[in-house]
């Protein structure tokens, strides 16, 4: 159903090392991008970052006298140990290349995954590349061997990429693209601009043209190549999210400011924290958010920089995209609710008014949050009172607080304090990820009303959906198929 | 464009292995959501990477542990993962024999080592000795082949030579001997 399968031997192997070493969805998925090479700017990086955890840990066991054959023994013990103890002495070590637990944990289970990937073929270079590491002398004999590490490592990845994933497809996927687009209008590639029609044209045409892509996953797609196109643009401020007044002086007074603060700079990588914070499921003891709000947040925040850009296509997947899941979904089972028959006609689908006024209460919602994580974390702060602005908040979240009722916030206020404190950045960009999406969303309603909107996908993606599934269903013709676009 | 902008291909390339990281990582969230707590057993495999490698690295004399032998006498991908993990660690190793047996002996080359059947009117027996420059002595001898996996502990050698008597009353000794007639069975000297 999925435009490009995922090679099953890449799925197998990480969902192994994953499921044995008990992973959060954000640790899989951190895996999985040092394993495709979906890291910017370097996709080298984790493979540098794992040859230095090679070689200290080959320094930490060479240290009481083991030859290199013990050394590289040990190393891959706790490589290969889903539960891995690192030697005595690795956290007093340099802490320029020491990364974080979080991080480590991530980086022993990629060098996992390439000792032990397809059927162990590089299980043996790998153990050459450690005993290497193991015999340079500490210094610049060091350094030249991390880089001859770091090369012949990065060859064989390379080379598995090439055999196990379709990336000449997806390179046919973005030439696609960018020649329907060309096709459309006369536009080259730097200057590429594209609009929600364009998105849903294309969507259409590879429907009457036999296949079957998700329609979030072209747009998925359209977002890539965008984010390329800006890249050549050499433009990375894309959109600036509009700030809450109050979010700088919050941040700046976080003494132990969350990874959130730290890393990244760019609205896409802003976006990709927050739903590493939505998967985190943040602190257990205080309901903040139920599951459902996660999901409900997380549907939104995937689409990240297209926020205030495109809302009619956010709001068309949500909808329209969420029926076309439901009929991938019941294929690939064979079963259980609907016919095809019935879901390509899209009677079920959300209306646009129905998903904004959802969206519109959880945003009032995050501003209770925001407002009583101020007053909790800020409370007895006599800075936090010289803003008008900040103190107006407090108060509300003092009110607030009274009146909330989830499950910890009875706890008492210090308590509250240190459980909410690291999870406000994120829940000040979740505020402001939704209010972009409703700010652009009303922009849109202007020029034509939602209900209208709404009707008028309907028929567009009914008519698609019909074409693309009933045949399947071996079914007859039905009312929809009627508005079904010239081949 | 700069100069310092990276080329078109570099971007295309990000690009593509970002798409490919995230169809990856939403069918790997669909399938852990539709297997639930429980790993279902086609994708289990009988012994991980970790308790291999523990095993195959253990003392001399360490115990046998039943569930990982049984896997490496009848699972043939666990005895391929053992033999790529040995081929490291051996201080010899011999992938298959050199040439065909002849007459009543069979040799193979392991390493700085040859292996020698000997077949006399009074005793049979193997001989491993040092055929080139002094190295580690090994302790432990192994073999994977076809269907089966044996692991015999090398008695002390004599003036650098191991002696293995074979005209005794041993399961051990008898595969071992059947695995040595193939000549695509791998040693492995620890």
């Amino acid at each position: 159903m999925r435009l490009l399968e995922p090679d099953s031997a890449t799925l197998i192997d990480i969902e192994h090392i994953c499921e044995a070493r008990s992973f959060s969805p954000s640790d899989r998925d951190r895996l999985t991008s040092y394993v495709t090479g979906a890291v910017r700017p370097n996709r080298d990086k984790p493979i540098w970052e794992a040859c230095q955890l090679l070689a200290r840990l080959a320094d930490l066991y060479g240290a009481d006298g083991r030859d290199t054959r013990a050394v590289v023994r040990e190393s891959i013990a706790v490589i290969l140990n889903p539960s891995p103890r690192l030697p005595d002495g690795y956290h007093g070590s340099n802490d320029e290349l020491r990364p974080s637990y979080s991080h480590l944990k991530v980086l022993l289970a990629f060098l996992e995954f390439l000792f032990t990937h397809n059927g162990l073929v590089h299980f043996g270079e790998m153990e050459a590349e450690i005993a290497g590491l193991a015999e340079a002398e500490a210094g610049k004999d060091r350094e030249a061997r991390v880089k001859t590490a770091v090369s012949s490592i990065s060859r064989y990845l390379h080379r598995y990429r090439v055999e196990h994933f379709p990336a000449a497809k997806y390179e046919k996927v973005f030439r696609a693209i960018l020649t329907f687009l060309g096709n459309q209008d006369d536009r080259i590639t730097v200057n590429l601009r594209f609009s929600d029609d364009d998105m849903l044209k294309f969507w259409e045409e590879a429907l009457m043209a036999g296949e079957r892509p998700l329609f979030r996953t072209v747009v998925s797609h359209f977002q890539i190549v965008a984010t390329v196109s800006a890249d050549l643009r050499d433009q990375s401020a894309l959109n600036t999210i509009e700030a809450l007044d109050a979010s700088d002086w919050f941040l700046n007074n976080l003494t132990e400011r969350a990874d959130l603060v730290d890393r990244g700079d760019s609205p896409a990588d802003r976006y990709r924290l927050l739903l590493e914070f939505l998967e985190d499921n943040g602190p257990e003891e205080v309901k903040a958010l139920t599951k459902v709000q996660k999901r409900q947040l997380r549907e939104l925040v995937d689409w990240g920089v297209f926020l205030p850009e495109f809302p009619l296509t956010i709001l068309r997947i949500l909808s329209f995209g969420a029926v076309q899941v439901g009929i991938s979904n019941y294929l690939r089972r064979g079963s259980g609710g609907d016919d095809i028959a019935i879901r390509v006609r899209c009677r079920d689908a959300s209306e646009y008014r129905a998903l904004v006024a959802d969206y519109e209460t959880m945003k009032a919602h995050l501003d209770r949050l925001v407002a009583i994580s101020a007053y909790a974390v800020f409370g007895g702060n006599e800075a936090a009172k010289r803003s008008e602005r900040l103190e107006k908040i407090m108060e509300t979240g003092k009110r607030e607080l009274r009146r909330i009722k989830r499950t910890g916030f009875e706890r008492p206020l210090d308590e509250l304090k240190i459980l909410l404190k690291p999870a406000v950045p994120a829940l000040i960009g979740l505020r402001e990820a939704v209010d972009t999406f409703l700010g652009a969303t009303e922009a849109i309603t202007d020029s034509k009303p939602l209900e209208i909107r709404f009707e008028d996908d309907r028929k567009r993606f009914a008519g698609a959906l019909s074409h693309a599934y009933l045949p399947l269903e071996g079914g007859e013709l039905n009312e929809a198929s009627n508005v079904t676009a010239n081949p | 464009m700069s100069p310092q902008t990276p080329d078109t291909g570099t971007l295309i390339s990000h690009a593509v292995a970002e798409a490919y990281s995230r169809s990856l990582r939403e069918r790997l969230a669909e399938r852990s959501e539709e297997a639930g707590d429980e790993p279902s057993e086609e994708r289990r495999s009988p012994i991980s990477a970790h308790e291999l490698w523990s095993y195959l690295n253990r003392d001399a004399d360490a115990p046998a542990d039943f569930r990982i032998e049984g896997a490496l006498r009848g699972d043939e991908d666990t005895r391929a993962k053992a033999a790529r993990m040995l081929q490291g660690r051996a201080i010899g190793y011999s992938p298959m024999a050199m040439a065909a047996a002849t007459g009543g002996v069979h040799k193979r080359v392991i390493g700085d080592f040859q292996l020698e059947l000997v077949e006399a009117a009074a005793a049979r027996m193997l001989v491993l000795s040092p055929v080139g420059k002094r190295g580690p002595v090994p302790t432990v001898l192994e073999a994977i082949g076809e269907g089966d996996h044996v692991r015999i502990r090398l008695p002390l050698p004599v003036r650098g030579n191991f002696q293995i008597p074979l005209n005794v009353q041993n399961s051990e000794l008898g595969r071992l001997e059947s695995l040595l007639r193939d000549t695509e069975t791998q040693l492995f000297l620890l």
